[in-house]
């Protein structure tokens, strides 16, 4: 990676500077290269500033580029034209995307799809394929709570990654982010901190519906990655917290403000073995 | 009357995940044990299901042990063959709803399950006694075990609570109310 790659880092520092009113155009400009978070967190962030530039043509016609325009979505290149038909394709990807609208997405075929073509995936990267499908339990767990709790207007734009080695996969709304969403139950209603909403929201059984109903999918998202090397990042409001995957506590998470962003964006890399530049991968 | 039902089969999925397909499989449960006569036993073999989340065994699970207890229809569980990590999903569910389930290897009726969820003391002792005394009444215990120094109605609502929780069965004959284990022997977690 080099220092033009579009993180999902660089993504929060690119809106910081736009918010204090600097140009950020030749910045961006200068990108040969994103991740799959930076990507879509780069989408999320120009639905908010509109006036962001575009991305350049090294990213837009990179591999990642071409498979986000695949998809119809506000979130990602393309939000207009013609929408393509699904792959009926139940094969091993290199990226691909998709966007969870309308009632119930995820009981639909096209979501079963490609949600299998995800564990395919994930196995072609080189894991145990008991891996690969809790890989893809803890993928659909994300999926559903976005679904359930983000109320979001738009669609949710979900996106994975294989890698040699790693798999990557991302979930992220334009909705009411876990602040609000936690704070519609009085138990959390006194709970101000984007940071700390995040922080409860990972612990298991916490859920806007009460202690006990809901809650489990991030623990399912942990139980994936205990015996791998793994990077979360889970983004909402002004709060970032970020793990380590083999120390999946919510509690030793890093916690960090970061500019204002609408909604929830979640990212997980999960590696096979220790790689040094594993988080440049988010 | 044992029944036995192939999850995956019925369900048509062997990926067990979420909550919309919890709340859609909930009713196709209950749908395929509605002909079934009370107090019987249904083997929920989870053979060949490759997943179970939690958030599945909330919508689906938890609300059709509710179902089974309900006196309309009167049923037992039996989870066979669920995998390791679909157990952990179950127990960790079952310490959240304070539901109880019996887990078992194999095709039959097993001679043994093993107990995934947490029971108070004194129920603990009480489903123990029964599995020691099949066929047992409250006061029948009070007689049996004096040094408990439990009277027979606190026996009766410690009774009462084990079936309703599905892990004792229940026959009345005359006046008094007989409880049975669902299977022979009952291992508690701990």
């Amino acid at each position: 990676m080099t220092l033009h790659c579009l993180t999902a880092g660089v993504c929060d520092e690119l809106q910081q500077a736009r918010e204090c009113g600097r140009d950020v155009g030749r910045f961006v400009c200068e990108f040969s290269s994103a991740t799959l978070p930076g990507l879509i967190e780069y989408g999320c962030a120009r639905r908010q500033f509109p006036e962001l530039p575009v991305l350049p043509m090294s990213i837009v016609e990179s591999e990642l580029g071409f498979a986000n325009a695949e998809v119809l979505s506000d979130l990602g290149l393309r939000s207009t034209g013609a929408q393509k038909r699904p792959s009926r394709l139940i094969t091993a990807q290199g990226v691909e995307f998709f966007v969870l609208e309308g009632d119930q997405p995820t009981l639909s075929r096209d979501w079963s799809e490609y949600r299998l073509r995800f564990e395919q995936s994930a196995k072609a990267s080189g894991f145990p394929l008991k891996t690969a499908t809790a890989l893809a339990a803890a993928f659909g767990e994300m999926a559903d709570n976005a679904v359930f709790h983000s109320e979001s207007t738009v669609g949710i734009l979900v996106g994975y990654q294989a890698l040699p080695g790693t798999s990557l996969f991302c979930i992220a709304d334009a909705g009411i982010g876990v602040l609000e969403s936690l704070r519609s139950n009085p138990e959390y209603h006194n709970l101000n901190d984007h940071r700390e909403a995040i922080r409860l929201a990972l612990k298991p059984g916490v859920s806007r519906y009460g202690r006990g109903h809901g809650g489990s999918g991030f623990a399912q998202v942990f139980k994936s990655l205990a015996k791998h090397w793994g990077t979360l990042r889970f983004r909402s409001g002004k709060g970032c917290v970020t793990m380590d995957g083999r120390d999946c506590n919510a509690d030793v998470g890093v916690k960090s403000e970061a500019p204002f962003r609408p909604g929830f964006q979640v990212s997980v890399c999960c590696r096979t073995t220790e790689s040094p530049d594993s988080e440049q991968l988010i | 009357m044992v029944h036995t039902i192939q999850i995956a089969k019925l369900l048509g999925s062997d990926f067990l995940q979420g909550r919309p397909l919890g709340r859609k499989h909930f009713p196709m449960l209950c749908a395929e044990l509605t002909s079934l006569s009370d107090g019987g036993i249904v083997l929920l073999d989870f053979a060949s299901v490759r997943v179970v989340t939690g958030s599945w065994i909330n919508e689906a699970i938890v609300p059709l042990m509710g179902w089974l207890a309900d006196q309309r229809n009167d049923l037992f569980a039996v989870f066979m063959n669920l995998d390791e990590d679909c157990v952990d999903e179950l127990r960790l569910i079952s310490e959240w709803t304070h539901t109880c389930f019996l887990l078992a290897k194999g095709s039959k009726l097993p001679t043994q399950a093993t107990l995934a969820g947490e029971l108070d003391p004194g129920q603990r002792d009480t489903l123990l006694a029964v599995v020691a005394n099949a066929g047992v009444t409250g006061a029948e215990l009070e007689r049996l075990l004096p040094d408990a120094g439990v009277k027979a109605t606190a026996w009766n609502n410690r009774l009462k609570d084990l079936f309703q929780k599905r892990l004792l069965r229940r026959e009345k004959y005359g006046r008094e109310q007989r409880y049975w284990p669902v299977v022979r022997e009952v291992v508690l977690n701990g």
